[in-house]
């Protein structure tokens, strides 16, 4: 949800942040949401928390605001979604590119610095062929709920 | 007010952006199709207080 790596974050999010770990201390550091050996399964974390924070941001942030991510399509239920939605598509091929440059060219970077092994950049690999189809095939499904809803009013360039 | 209440967007389409005082604009589609690129943008032309 947030547009900032932790490095650059504003004050204000990371003030935002500490308030709302007070109200929810199993968020702190966010650890709930990230796999690990002990906890592999934290994908109902993202769907019972992403509400949460999305509803604790518009009561607590001055508007007008921008919210990005596409935990909105992935974990919302678009009928808490307040104001205005735009929702971007693009081909498969662009969504690789992207995954491709984004995550495996990291992995690499840190592989060459032998941060991680070799095998986690094929695993990252794996991982990325995978997930621009799951995101295709959900973003088409959400859209397609919309329509049905009658919410699109507008819709420019190709949608298919 | 933004133009759009939904709109849908094919690739990095120029989006007309008009902000009154209690909007709230939620971008969000697949990887790569430009969301942050979209809000960095609106940012840029200091048209919002916020991005999240």
């Amino acid at each position: 949800m947030f547009g900032f790596s932790i490095s650059n974050r504003p004050e204000e999010i990371e003030n935002l942040l500490k308030e709302m770990e007070k109200l929810y201390p199993e968020m702190k550091d966010q650890k709930i949401f990230k796999k690990t050996k002990e906890n592999k399964t934290v994908e109902p974390n993202y769907y019972k928390y992403t509400d949460i924070i999305y509803k604790y941001l518009l009561q607590n942030i001055e508007q007008p605001v921008l919210i990005e991510g596409r935990h909105i399509y992935k974990y919302m239920n678009y009928k808490s979604l307040k104001g205005k939605l735009i929702i971007k598509i693009t081909s498969l091929f662009n969504s690789y590119r992207r995954a491709l440059n984004r995550d495996v060219k990291n992995m690499i970077k840190r592989y060459k610095k032998k941060e991680v092994p070799k095998g986690a950049i094929l695993r990252r690999l794996s991982d990325r062929i995978v997930l621009p189809i799951k995101d295709y095939l959900k973003i088409n499904k959400f859209i397609i709920e919309l329509v049905n809803e009658g919410k699109v009013k507008y819709i420019k360039g190709n949608n298919s | 007010m933004s133009k759009y209440n939904v709109g849908i967007f094919k690739n990095k389409d120029d989006i007309e952006f008009i902000f009154t005082n209690d909007d709230i604009i939620n971008i969000t589609g697949m990887i790569g199709s430009g969301k942050t690129t979209l809000a960095k943008r609106v940012i840029d032309k200091k048209i919002i207080n916020y991005f999240l």
